[in-house]
């Protein structure tokens, strides 16, 4: 681009008023990174929830007769089912909690596709009867390795007496966001149930499959009556719902998010369209001179779009990647991923480029209607 | 190429607030290739329009204006942005360089309108600046240069695109005797040794004493032309 050294040239002209409007536009990006990416985040664990993935829980707190699961298992549309039995409990410290899910593991990672497991380690968990999948942070965290075994300290009596739960690493899951720290681990569900002494036979939850995503109401309205006459009654939903509702309880993210974004890029346009607009009206006489020597109405008018794209979209792109850079830290206080989605990039970059082909139209307008003959008796 | 100017019937009205006035009265001109001109006269007799009807910034109301073979009547605003970009080079009083640029950049502006490769554009940048003896300037700024330096640089950048007519308007206006001495030497070297076409607005006499032909201008029209042979 032969023409760079003419719009660093205008850009260098008033230095700190280049740099104020940058600072500023940086700042703007941050929050819109920070913002969006949460936002972003929260619609991706959204999407997937998936509406073909049923949670059947107790109406109220009691644990589900695991006799539940044949009788589910046969309402039309269910494809697939798994109970759950959460445990949780500590290894070293008392502080640092490790949570075992408790199920059919192969049945289990079949409806999670966001965790990886290699098929050799999934046999062996079906062989082993207290063996366990743990995740790859919690490996790295307590120098866990397959083979080694470890005791989950909990407060659920098992049959011999005490809380202690041995486990024999078999697995190592690698979840496909490597910035969330999951404390969790899959264990046999039949080791739990036979192992302990109280609510045998019974799950916290089952997590089933439907063959179409659309006939999830029908059929949770369907298991929840075939129980609503029962001792136990079930409230089933899908985990999508059950996310909306989760974010609901929250607020309406997206509802600020968006409102502080649209406040703060207003406020941006004025500062940038009058950054613009004055460093083109301090320029008239050299835009008359660049007239002159045979620039024509279009190349000036596309001097001032190109700087202005310069200048908001350079300033974006550091506000955004300081925005990636702190968007772990910042996804800890909302439970999202801490992977900063791409799609904010491009949405920023887009919004950059909008902002300054704004702010320029009317200042680049002038210097495209601007007459040499005028602009030279002016000076 | 006999004639690389002609003017015929030139006329040009400016209109100040209600009143429409015609600077122009029917100017007839020509001058030939590597002829220098001087068009003299008092403020407000029309020779700064004439100079921007040469150097294709304005067109006629009536007339017409004839440089380097191409009728600049007809010629569209982006035709005539081209036009100048290719065949003329602008010297003003106040140099008008841009403060950020180098000397080199400075020149080197006009060929960014050119197909030239960057290898291309530096040679040319570094042969205008020896031209005009500032081959040592060529990264100081224009503030990191004295007057007659920076109407040098003018100049380098008004002739590095070889073109066939320079229009100076004033371009001594802002500089001490000496200095500007210097630089109506300099132009006329490029006139009589490049054969380029100049043609230069001035109010000084001595500065006109450089040009090989000198035209007096007053009330819009052309009043008196003396050539003369240069020493």
């Amino acid at each position: 681009m032969k023409s760079l050294p003419l719009i660093l040239s205008a850009l260098r002209r008033k230095p700190a008023r280049t740099f104020l409007t940058m600072f500023g536009v940086v700042i703007a990006f941050v929050l819109f990174g920070l913002l969006q990416g949460v936002d972003s985040a929260f619609a991706a664990a959204l999407d997937r929830m998936k509406l073909d993935r049923l949670l059947v829980d107790a109406r109220f707190s009691q644990p589900l007769p695991i006799s539940y699961r044949a009788r589910i298992q046969n309402v039309p549309g269910v494809t697939r089912i798994a109970e759950i039995q959460f445990l949780g409990g500590h290894l070293q410290d008392e502080k640092r909690r490790l949570l075992s899910i408790a199920t059919d593991p192969e049945t289990w990672l079949s409806f999670r596709p966001e965790y990886t497991v290699p098929r050799s380690q999934i046999e062996a968990v079906k062989r082993t009867r207290n063996g366990a999948i743990i995740t790859d942070w919690t490996a790295r965290e307590y120098g866990l390795k397959i083979g080694d075994q470890f005791t989950l300290r909990t407060q659920m009596t098992n049959v011999t007496g005490g809380s202690d739960w041995n486990f024999v690493v078999v697995g190592i899951m690698t979840y496909f966001d490597p910035t969330q720290h999951l404390t969790v681990f899959l264990s046999n569900y039949k080791y739990i149930d036979e192992g302990r002494v109280t609510d045998r036979g019974t799950a916290n939850r089952f997590l089933l499959g439907i063959s179409d995503p659309r006939d999830s109401t029908r059929v949770s309205r369907a298991i929840d009556a075939l129980f609503a006459t029962s001792g136990v009654q079930t409230r089933t939903q899908s985990e999508h719902e059950m996310g909306q509702l989760r974010m609901a309880a929250m607020g309406d993210i997206s509802f600020f998010t968006r409102s502080i974004i649209s406040a703060v890029f207003f406020t941006l346009l004025i500062l940038t369209a009058n950054t613009m607009m004055e460093s083109v009206r301090e320029r008239t006489s050299e835009f008359a001179v660049l007239k002159t020597l045979g620039y024509t109405d279009e190349a000036v008018f596309g001097l001032v779009i190109l700087e202005s794209i310069l200048l908001c979209v350079t300033a974006s792109l550091v506000g955004l990647a300081l925005a990636a850079a702190a968007f772990p830290f910042a996804s800890t206080y909302f439970d999202t991923t801490g992977l900063f989605p791409p799609v904010v990039v491009a949405a920023g970059v887009g919004v950059a480029t909008g902002l300054a082909l704004i702010s320029a139209a009317i200042p680049g307008w002038r210097a495209l209607r601007l007459k040499v003959v005028d602009a030279l008796v002016a000076r | 190429m006999s004639q690389m100017l002609q003017m015929r019937g030139v006329v040009k009205h400016y209109t100040r607030g209600n009143h429409r006035v015609e600077v122009l009265h029917g100017v007839d001109l020509e001058a030939r290739p590597g002829e220098f001109i001087a068009l003299m006269g008092p403020s407000g007799s029309g020779k700064s329009t004439l100079l921007n009807l040469i150097a294709g910034l304005d067109k006629p109301d009536r007339g017409e204006v004839v440089v380097a073979g191409s009728h600049l009547n007809t010629l569209t605003q982006r035709e005539l942005s081209r036009w100048r970009a290719r065949h003329v080079g602008f010297v003003f009083q106040f140099y008008n360089l841009l403060p950020t640029l180098s000397a080199e950049l400075n020149v080197e502006v006009p060929l960014f309108l050119t197909r030239l490769s960057r290898a291309q554009r530096r040679q040319s940048v570094a042969a205008s600046l020896s031209l005009v003896g500032l081959t040592q300037w060529a990264k100081h700024k224009p503030q990191e240069l004295s007057g007659g330096q920076q109407q040098r640089v003018a100049i380098a950048r008004a002739i590095v695109s070889d073109p066939t007519i320079l229009v100076c308007d004033e371009p001594t206006g802002d500089l001490d005797r000496a200095t500007a001495d210097e630089i109506l030497q300099l132009l006329r070297t490029i006139s009589t040794k490049h054969g380029k076409t100049i043609v230069m607005v001035t109010h000084d006499p001595l500065a006109a004493g450089y040009a090989t032909r000198q035209l007096h201008v007053d009330k819009g029209l052309l009043i008196r032309s003396e050539e003369r042979a240069i020493a």
